[in-house]
């Protein structure tokens, strides 16, 4: 195909070649800002050549493609780092609430509050025989176990507002997974006939990221373009169909279950992860330590109050100081609260005999607690410290989980992103394309103009 | 292989550059502004563990002051009251010195009533109360230990005992006992029946005989030697109060060593980092907005 039909026709797909390469660059700029959007390439390739007697003569360009460019290994890297990330930063955030409840440390936590109820014991002791002092006994004792009342209700609190964060978030998840399951069949009927459907696989993409924040999903390739997804032992999504996560409390424990099935999710990372494991291990097992902490404060303190006598004809005794059993039902014996005179200081019924009113105050200095190794207020503050430690050591992984997100993201960027710089230089290169294939036409009619006027 | 460097990536990592740095701020700002190096227990846990218990040793610190003071003050008031009986005893020896002289026989009438005086002031002082209880009662403080007859001829003590002790707690796993009862101080009720049999000798003609007189005088040692004790007590409270305040200092300088910020540290720090905010900001000015864009006509 020689003559200058032909090179016109050279020039007219290099115009149609270069237009397309503008068209593409004008996409990649337009959606520089677009989250999940993966810069789109125009490959370009020589058409078929023609043959001369002197050799083969080229017929010019043809766009072959518009490629996505992105790497599926750094797409894996960060779903892994998100769910990690999202895990910890949201027991993070649930415990900080734990550890505001505690008001540690100050002069108004609950710690001063249990050293304030067995130092009233040695105010006690100094005056056993007058009912008087015993006002601020009862009131000091009181203020201890207000203390409790309060940690434990924020620990049912959260206990139910995590039930509630996770229906949303188990809302969230469904959401998202039915909208992966539609864009995939999208993705497949668009790509029957062998064309990338490179702005729909970004959406899919873009979603299957934020799920991998809220769950520890896996994400495969079903080897026909399509995408697997499982969470931990459950299938969640594939072209052949999706599930439906639900949430439920069994016994204690939250739930999440795979709708019109028993199957438990078994989820360990992302959001949902952290509520998991901060909704069913770490705050039972702080309530646990401090029920137990608050069980032998009171039979202890019961033991040996019991044991002393009272003021009055004949001494009162055998009475208990508190009553309930943990930390939600800690109060001080209404019996005593009306009648002052039935707290015991004496041990003998002698009115100035305070020794039942100096164990008392000892009993802060038994070593009572965590297998005869730790006193009350030890107890209760390495449960203070636990709480921070374990808050230090999420939030010490979560930024450096931060951190490696932020290296892939940067990663995929240097990959996927749209470089504006880039973009202008190829716009200057198609442009300059586009104009050199005008003025080869210019040419070409230049040169019909001259073998017109022979004639 | 160079990196390609998209805008989105300068514009994110500008952007956490930028928080990180007011972050730290944000953090240096509120030790500062609180004076407090540890706001909650995740900022240091093991420091937070520190300070939990130095605050519960100034709690028991404190207590232990009150104790003291309270205590001291029981021990001195016994003191005072036991000195008050000594100096009765005084007179009394001189009383009965001179009473056991035949030739004063004329006088026992007299002698008897100033013996029966002494009587009278010293179970006034065995009976002191003070806030609220009889100091000499032992453990029975509500009632009076000692209990003298209408007839002045028997001096009874509280059946239920005058024998308890009272110990207060002075520091951790330290004891101290503050009271001295009714008891051992006047042995029981003898130190008064010896006043009332001498008054009956010299009522009924008598005069002291030399037994009675050695008893006033053992008398006398005794109760000044428990008058000591209770001084003993006293002063070892005041020896208390004075470690305990020395500890008291200790156990703040502690707590601040552990809880409060280091002005200096601090503010210097905080300045770097307003420096690196002010880095950050103004590259971040410079960089963002340029583009190829900005040269091509």
């Amino acid at each position: 195909m020689s003559g200058l039909n032909g090179i016109l026709d050279v020039a007219r797909r290099a115009l149609s070649a270069q237009r397309a390469g503008i068209d593409v660059t004008s996409h990649n700029v337009a959606n520089a800002s677009t989250p999940g959007y993966t810069r789109q390439r125009l490959n370009l390739q020589a058409t078929s050549p023609t043959k001369e007697t002197f050799g083969y003569l080229g017929s010019g360009v043809a766009a072959s493609g518009v490629q996505r460019i992105r790497q599926a290994f750094i797409d894996q890297q960060i779903r892994n780092t998100n769910h990690y990330l999202s895990k910890s930063a949201e027991q993070e955030s649930v415990l900080s609430q734990i550890e505001a409840a505690f008001n540690e440390p100050s002069d108004a936590g609950l710690g001063s509050m249990i050293n304030g109820f067995f130092n009233s014991f040695q105010d006690l002791s100094l005056h056993p025989e007058d009912s008087s002092f015993r006002n601020s006994l009862v009131q000091r004792a009181t203020a201890m176990n207000d203390g409790f009342h309060r940690i434990t209700a924020s620990f049912d609190q959260l206990k139910s507002d995590l039930i509630l964060d996770a229906q949303s978030k188990v809302d969230q998840v469904n959401t998202l997974v039915r909208e992966i399951y539609e864009t995939g069949q999208r993705i497949t009927s668009l790509e029957a006939g062998g064309l990338d459907a490179n702005d729909i696989r970004d959406i899919q993409d873009l979603k299957i990221d934020e799920l991998s924040k809220l769950a520890n999903i896996k994400v495969s390739d079903d080897g026909q373009g399509g995408t697997l997804i499982t969470l931990g032992n459950v299938f969640m999504e594939s072209r052949a169909g999706f599930s439906t996560l639900q949430v439920g409390v069994v016994g204690t424990q939250l739930q999440i279950t795979v709708a019109g099935s028993s199957t438990v999710a078994d989820i360990a990372g992302g959001e949902l992860g952290g509520i998991l494991e901060t909704r069913n291990v770490l705050i039972p097992g702080y309530q646990a330590k401090l029920d137990s902490l608050v069980s032998s404060i009171i039979t202890r303190t019961n033991a040996v109050h019991s044991a002393g006598y009272g003021i009055g004809t004949p001494p009162p005794t055998g009475n208990n100081f508190f009553v309930g059993i943990d930390g939600r039902s800690i109060n001080v014996n209404p019996a005593i609260v009306s009648n002052l005179n039935l707290i015991a200081a004496s041990g003998d019924g002698a009115p100035g005999n305070n020794t039942v009113a100096l164990s008392l105050a000892g009993v802060s200095d038994e070593k009572l607690l965590n297998g005869g190794s730790e006193t009350i207020p030890q107890n209760y503050s390495s449960l203070v410290s636990d709480i921070g430690a374990t808050i230090q050591s999420v939030s010490n992984a979560s930024k450096s989980q931060d951190l490696v997100l932020k290296q892939l993201e940067n990663q995929r960027s240097a990959i996927s992103g749209v470089s504006i710089d880039e973009e202008m230089v190829a716009l200057i290169k198609f442009q300059n394309g586009f104009d050199a294939a005008a003025k080869v036409i210019t040419t070409v009619n230049q040169m019909y103009q001259s073998l017109l006027n022979m004639v | 292989m160079t990196m390609r460097v998209t805008e989105s990536a300068i514009s994110s990592n500008y952007l956490s550059n930028v928080n990180q740095a007011r972050e730290k701020i944000v953090n240096l700002q509120a030790q500062i502004a609180s004076g407090k190096r540890v706001l909650k227990p995740s900022d240091d846990p093991r420091a937070t563990k520190s300070i939990l218990r130095l605050k519960a040793s100034l709690q028991a610190n404190e207590q232990y002051s009150k104790n003291v003071e309270d205590g001291n003050s029981i021990a001195q008031s016994t003191s005072s009251a036991l000195d008050a009986v000594a100096s009765l005893f005084i007179d009394l020896k001189e009383t009965v010195t001179r009473a056991s002289n035949a030739a004063m026989g004329g006088e026992f009438p007299t002698f008897a009533a100033q013996v029966d005086q002494v009587l009278s002031e010293a179970l006034a002082s065995a009976n002191t109360k003070f806030n609220g209880k009889y100091l000499f009662g032992g453990t029975r403080t509500t009632d009076p230990p000692y209990v003298l007859s209408a007839n002045r001829s028997t001096v009874t003590k509280n059946p239920n005992g005058i024998d308890g002790t009272i110990t207060y707690i002075v520091g951790d796993g330290l004891n101290q006992q503050v009271n001295i009862p009714g008891e051992e101080a006047f042995q029981g009720t003898a130190l008064f029946d010896l006043l009332i049999d001498i008054r009956s000798n010299l009522n009924n003609g008598l005069p002291p005989t030399i037994a009675q007189v050695d008893a006033v005088n053992q008398g006398f040692e005794h109760i000044l030697m428990k008058a000591s004790k209770a001084g003993s007590y006293a002063r070892n409270m005041d020896n208390l109060t004075m470690s305990l305040d020395e500890q008291k200092t200790r156990l703040t300088q502690f707590l601040s060593n552990n809880e409060d910020t280091d002005l200096a540290e601090s503010v210097m720090q905080l300045k770097q980092q307003e420096a690196m905010l002010d880095a950050a900001l103004n590259t971040g000015g410079r960089i963002i907005p340029k583009t190829l864009l900005d040269f091509l006509l």
